[in-house]
């Protein structure tokens, strides 16, 4: 019953977003321009090798990576769940969503899916069609490669939803989520959604790998183009995993202690 | 002087929508053949229900619109043509847009306005001195805009719109979403303005009471029409329709037979009650034959005077 | 004669006094609205910034070069566009609001003071954030050049100013072209947007990297001429006397973007003025 309200929530979302159709043209517009820009300059860099293999990696691996991490990115990204809780917070919206049934959280993560389908559908077609286009994509090399890759790929939206909900507590105490985005942007760049991992000077590669970003959208991306074991894949799942328990541990006592100051401030 | 002679205007309406692409369009007369005079001094109430065409005319009048038909007169200028000229001398205020910066002091906005509109420094410090006072601005003088309350951001508002001494004041809806007592001191305070410096004020509103308190004058306008243009009494004496009475009575009560629509809760009795009739003895008979406690009359509301006045305008 | 040069000279002291008003008092509000966090936002801009460079600079840096460009030309590229980004839209984001002040009356605001309102809406809301921006990119363009040997004579550094200057003239236009479609949609927000950010991501590699269709849209609305043709010199790419030019040439589209601006700017307000919001 709870969860046909949240998906009812969702589709409203959805509905509502829709109204908007020229912003959404205007989107999807924008969605091809940036694909077409990328896609230019990965086919004149790797023209200036002669289409030779950089970094062990042909120029069809690096096509392929581009194209399908944008839909990771988007599938795991959960960008704009901590704006709205701020506002919430702001307005002191929340201390009304506190004595409703469902969970002020979950309210917000119900309407993020809402706007996340809209999104998606489009920069599906875009990219499958780009994928079709651009030619030579290479496919996972077995259905229980796909498997473990979309297992990872739900890990990896709950690692980047779990971190949002930490980012949006933070703002409790600290400052605007806003300011804190930009802060955290110099990282989420490099967690493999702009440019794959293989690429970053060493010591850069480190850094991004003690942190979660990277879990969210490189990981499932190594699973998918192969190379990897059973137990590789296995030991991935299981930092991602860590990666989860860790933020929602971290978050759950963020926001309990906010709460009360919610309580406190008297909303 | 302000002269409008048979002014007019069309606004194109977007139709239902039919589909994702087309949408009719239609024409709607918002302003149709209007014509008054305002002379220096007063202060004239321009009235009317939502969608009326109070906002169109004052568009007209401060020079935004160009009027589809007729002409204005201000001072002799157009307002639209010559709208720089004429704009030096008036002052706008809309209720629902503020014109104050956001989250600056006060005078931050008077000075930039000092400087937009050329107010040589003398002038400048008189004014402003002059302003403060009437306006009381002094208690929140040092304070951010965003933290003033909603009458005594108007009254930083006013202050801006007076700033340049304009000799025309337009205000659109002054009082709206405001509580009686504040409504009450912006009213003391644009009469004050009016009397001391004989600027001439134009308000536009659908509270009836604040033309009732205020204007020695007023316009009704409804569909583009220009129904009524006389004193507040004049109309409230030709609207036939009804206000409402309630009395609290202690003990029993004693009520003649012709009283209309009698209702009663309790020690409460509510009856409808119009001058028009020859009630008033009628209504001396209640006070005096029973011990009242308490009695409020409610005057009918403005939607139902100007529809009232529209009906009666159809007949004749 | 003489009264009217007078005139016209006191019209430009007065222009400049109105944006020095107004600048100081956009810096107080943003101050007085933010506080310290002013400040953090602003370095947060930077680190989050810094993030792009990374990114720009380890992609490129494995490879021997973009259409020519190394990983440095593209990092002063990538700067010289954040800059006229930045510098070219501090006086323009009133119009980015365009569709709300169209819809709600706030236009009308404008029209009610003796002074015109596209002189109002330039100094309305400026943006004081963007210093950011501008420290990041000038302080990358310098170590750039620094790094990258070339010595810069006087005409380098002249260049280096006035490519700035056009680039911002041709950003500005390019952010204003599209607003006064407002006055016959309503709401234009998405198309707009689009002229307005669409194409930014073509300012930090050479144009002839993109295919066909980009390059000519490149040319219509004006990306090329923001960074791209202005440092074709600077970065030694194209030594010719002609490419001293190419800034000048950058100057010239960015004047008549606005001229194209302004009369579609009047011919939109004159529909305002007849039809309403």
């Amino acid at each position: 019953m709870k969860l046909y309200a949240y998906l009812l929530m969702a589709y409203l979302s959805l509905k509502e977003s829709l109204t908007y159709w020229k912003d959404y043209l205007s989107f999807v517009i924008f969605s091809v321009f940036r694909l077409v820009l990328q896609l230019s300059a990965w086919y004149a860099l790797y023209s200036s090798v002669d289409f030779a293999p950089v970094m062990g990696r042909s120029y069809e691996t690096m096509i392929t990576y581009y194209l399908v991490v944008q839909i990771v990115g988007d599938v795991t990204s959960a960008n704009g769940i901590a704006r709205a809780l701020e506002q919430r917070m702001s307005s002191g919206e929340i201390a009304t969503d506190m004595l409703r049934p469902a969970a002020p959280r979950g309210i917000l993560i119900a309407r993020s899916w809402g706007e996340k389908f809209y999104f998606f559908i489009p920069t599906m077609v875009i990219f499958a069609g780009a994928a079709l286009v651009v030619g030579g994509i290479q496919l996972p090399a077995s259905p229980g490669v796909f498997a473990a890759f979309v297992l990872s790929l739900c890990l990896g939206y709950l690692i980047n939803l779990t971190f949002e909900l930490v980012m949006a507590t933070f703002a409790f105490w600290f400052v605007e989520v806003n300011t804190l985005r930009w802060f955290v942007s110099f990282f989420t760049a490099l967690s493999g959604t702009a440019v794959p991992l293989w690429l970053l000077p060493p010591w850069l590669q480190a850094i991004c790998r003690a942190l979660p970003f990277q879990a969210a959208a490189y990981v499932p991306m190594q699973i998918y183009l192969g190379g990897t074991n059973s137990a590789e894949i296995l030991s991935a799942f299981g930092t991602q995993v860590l990666w989860i328990i860790g933020l929602f541990l971290l978050q759950e006592w963020l926001w309990q202690r906010g709460k009360r100051r919610i309580v406190v401030l008297g909303g | 002087m302000i002269e409008v002679e048979n002014l007019c205007k069309d606004y194109l309406v977007k139709g239902a929508k039919e589909g994702v692409f087309s949408r009719g369009k239609q024409k709607k007369r918002a302003v149709s053949d209007i014509s008054f005079t305002v002379h220096p001094g007063e202060l004239v109430g321009y009235i009317g229900p939502n969608g009326a065409g109070k906002s169109t005319t004052i568009k007209m009048l401060t020079g935004i619109l160009l009027p589809d038909g007729g002409t204005v007169r201000v001072d002799g200028l157009d307002p639209f043509r010559q709208r720089k000229q004429n704009c030096r001398n008036m002052g706008v205020l809309f209720g629902q847009r503020s014109q104050l910066w956001w989250h600056l002091r006060l005078d931050d906005t008077y000075r930039l306005l000092k400087h937009l509109y050329e107010i040589p420094d003398q002038q400048y410090k008189a004014r402003l001195s002059t302003l403060r006072e009437i306006l009381d601005l002094d208690e929140f003088w040092g304070q951010p805009v965003r933290q003033l309350s909603l009458g005594q951001r108007m009254r930083g508002e006013l202050a801006a719109a007076l700033l340049h001494s304009p000799s025309y004041l337009y205000l659109d809806e002054p009082t709206v979403g405001m509580d009686v007592l504040v409504k009450e001191r912006i009213r003391e305070l644009l009469g004050e303005i009016n009397r001391r410096d004989g600027v001439t004020i134009l308000l536009t509103t659908h509270d009836l009471e604040d033309v009732e308190r205020l204007c020695s004058r007023v316009m009704v306008i409804n569909h583009g029409n220009l129904l009524y243009d006389g004193t507040m009494a004049e109309l409230r004496h030709r609207c036939p329709a009804d206000s409402s009475v309630s009395i609290d009575i202690d003990g029993e009560a004693f009520l003649p037979d012709s009283l209309r629509n009698v209702k009663r809760e309790g020690n409460r009795v509510s009856f409808s009650f119009s001058r028009h009739m020859g009630e008033g003895e009628l209504l001396a008979k209640v006070i005096s034959q029973n011990h009242v406690r308490d009695i409020s009359i409610t005057e009918p509301p403005i939607e139902e005077v100007v529809r009232d006045l529209y009906e009666g305008g159809e007949k004749s | 004669m003489l009264s009217k040069y007078k005139r016209f000279c006191h019209q430009i002291v007065w222009f400049f006094q109105l944006c020095g008003m107004t600048l100081s008092m956009c810096w107080r509000g943003y101050i007085s609205h933010k506080g310290w966090s002013a400040l953090i936002h602003g370095i947060g801009l930077i680190v989050g910034y810094l993030g792009d460079y990374a990114v720009l600079y380890s992609m490129i840096m494995n490879f021997p070069g973009i259409a020519g460009f190394t990983a440095l030309d593209i990092c002063f590229l990538y700067s010289m566009g954040l800059v006229c980004y930045a510098l070219g839209n501090v006086h323009t984001r009133e119009f980015w609001k365009i569709d709300d002040l169209v819809l709600r009356g706030g236009l009308d605001l404008y029209l009610v003071r003796p002074v015109s309102p596209l002189v109002q809406m330039f100094v309305r809301d400026i943006q004081v954030g963007y210093v950011s921006h501008l420290i990041l990119g000038l302080g990358c363009m310098l170590m750039v050049k620094g790094m990258s040997g070339i010595p810069w004579d006087i005409l380098h550094w002249g260049l280096f100013f006035f490519s700035i200057l056009a680039g911002c003239v041709v950003m500005s236009g390019i952010s204003l072209i599209a607003t006064p479609l407002s006055f016959w949609w309503g709401r234009s927000q998405s198309v707009t947007g689009f002229i307005r950010g669409g194409l930014r991501g073509t300012l930090q590699y050479p144009v002839t990297i993109y295919p066909k269709f980009i390059r000519i849209l490149v040319y219509i609305i004006p990306y090329a001429f923001v960074a791209y043709y202005p440092c074709l010199y600077l970065l030694g790419k194209d030594t010719s006397p002609k490419a001293v030019l190419y800034p000048l040439i950058s100057m010239l589209v960015g004047i008549a973007i606005h001229f194209a601006f302004w009369v579609f700017w009047r011919l939109g307000l004159k529909r305002y003025n007849s039809a309403g919001g």
